[in-house]
């Protein structure tokens, strides 16, 4: 009996809000415009970061979108505009955009890139003492570069971090993207040989700040891509290819 | 009985509301609302929850309580207008360098054009919640600290002792004044500070003019900038020549 009638209190609050207005604006959701580039390969060579740099202080930071593919001037470096950032001495250090993360570039800003540095010490053992932490051969086989980028096909949520990955086992004890040769110990008996960059084949995993998924890797930061550098070799001139998949799953096994 | 009553009353029940439910039409209708109006501003690139601004059509403001923590030198504004207006500069255009905002009073206005051709400007005012710069003084009232440089080497520390600095020291700036407001601006190196109550005036051959700017001794007022708050010492130091 009671049951039967269980109707009427919905059907009385449908009564009530019936009437109510609709007040405040119409907005019509605008949907976003896809934006940036595609899933695919990109190499960017040669890109002008800070040509004067010197090994004695930071150089002027570089920002850059890897959505859109292109560089993002210092002036927004509080928004989301860009993905990682070519920073500290020789452009060497790669911080994401991630304002949660003090003392870093993008910090109080929306920045919500992570980055890491993906590890592979069987195939780091062809070109690096994985014991001493410096390359064995040089200069390193420019063919382990693309094998090494292409044998990155996924990406390992649990290892992303907010802070940069810098030179390798310098100041420090983590592993980097290139070795950087303080004194020229590599190269004694050439003074020409002390204060130079050797990147490595290694390739860094991107959450980009709208959340996709990148690899990235350095091939050089001397202009015209050297594979054995030296003093007389300009830096400040960054060459890497990343691969971007703008579908949002986690596969990276991308090619062209 | 009962069995009839209370459907009886249901009905009842149903046709009261009916009735009660969409009565009050004949509202008095209000004023017709400006075509041009700013109906929403926050401030979108920080982490989290946007930072709304408060918009006053009384005086034609929009207002953002700013929390020094986030360190925020660029603004990028998410702005709703009234249906068919639109807002110049754009939605999502940045407020680029608050710091010049800050120190040099640059005035950010945004005018508002509604589909009728009516034109409203608002004026940001952007209010920082940041504790303030206070300088402890290096001289008294009555006796005026004298600092001694050699003409040779032009070489002189002065430390400065106070509270509200930051270890960001692009969020800082320093400068001497002298007693007509000229003023001579000191760089900035990591070396000028000892923590966030202590820095370090560094004063070289570099400062050519405020060395050049007098002949044996000369007294300056300083003034410390942090983000968005600024103080200067109450009385001068004196830098005499030897």
């Amino acid at each position: 009996m009671q049951k039967k009638h269980c109707w009427i209190f919905p059907l009385s609050l449908l009564l009530l809000t019936a009437c109510s207005k609709g007040s405040g604006p119409n907005d019509t959701p605008v949907e976003p415009e896809p934006s940036g580039v595609k899933t695919g390969v990109y190499r960017v060579v040669n890109l002008v970061a800070d040509t004067t740099a010197n090994s004695s202080g930071n150089a002027v930071s570089m920002y850059y979108s890897l959505e859109e593919n292109k560089v993002v001037p210092e002036s927004q470096r509080q928004t989301g505009n860009w993905d990682i950032v070519f920073y500290g001495i020789y452009n060497s250090s790669v911080f994401p955009n991630n304002g949660a993360a003090q003392g870093s570039p993008g910090y109080g800003g929306p920045g919500k890139a992570q980055i890491y540095l993906v590890t592979d010490r069987e195939f780091d053992a062809q070109y690096y003492d994985t014991t001493n932490f410096k390359p064995h051969t040089l200069p390193i086989p420019q063919s382990l570069f693309p094998v090494a980028f292409a044998a990155v096909k996924t990406v390992d949520e649990s290892r992303f971090r907010t802070r940069d990955i810098g030179l390798d086992h310098f100041q420090g004890d983590q592993d980097g993207w290139g070795y950087y040769d303080f004194y020229g110990s590599l190269y004694p008996d050439n003074p020409k040989k002390a204060h130079v960059v050797y990147t490595m084949p290694r390739v860094m995993i991107v959450k980009t700040h709208k959340g996709n998924y990148a690899k990235v890797m350095i091939e050089n930061i001397y202009k015209d891509n050297p594979a054995d550098p030296d003093r007389d070799n300009k830096p400040g001139f960054v060459t890497f290819t990343y691969a971007i998949n703008k579908e949002g799953g986690k596969n990276l096994d991308i090619k062209q | 009985m009962n069995k009839h009553l209370r459907p009886l009353l249901s009905a009842c029940c149903i046709a009261a509301l009916l009735i009660t439910a969409c009565t009050k039409t004949d509202t008095i209708a209000p004023p017709e609302r400006s075509q041009s109006r700013m109906l929403e501003y926050k401030i979108v690139n920080v982490q989290g929850d946007p930072i709304i601004g408060t918009i006053n059509d009384e005086d034609s403001s929009i207002t953002v309580y700013l929390p020094f923590y986030l360190q925020l030198l660029t603004l990028e504004p998410e702005i709703t207008v009234s249906t068919g207006a639109t807002v110049s500069p754009a939605s999502g255009t940045l407020v680029e360098d608050l710091l010049d905002v800050f120190r040099n009073g640059r005035e950010i206005k945004y005018i508002v054009t509604g589909k009728d051709g009516s034109k409203k400007t608002y004026t940001l005012n952007i209010t920082v919640q940041q504790p303030p710069v206070v300088l402890e003084e290096l001289s008294t009232a009555e006796s005026i600290r004298n600092y001694n440089v050699r003409s040779t080497t032009l070489s002189l520390r002065i430390t400065l002792q106070g509270s509200g600095f930051s270890e960001n020291r692009q969020l800082m700036k320093m400068e001497m004044v002298d007693d007509e407001g000229n003023i001579y601006p000191l760089g900035i190196a990591t070396n000028n500070f000892n923590d966030t109550q202590s820095l370090n005036i560094n004063l070289s051959r570099n400062d050519q003019d405020l060395f050049n700017s007098f002949e044996t001794s000369k007294t300056f007022r300083i003034r410390v900038y942090n983000y968005a708050r600024q103080a200067i010492t109450q009385y001068p130091i004196q830098i005499t020549k030897t």
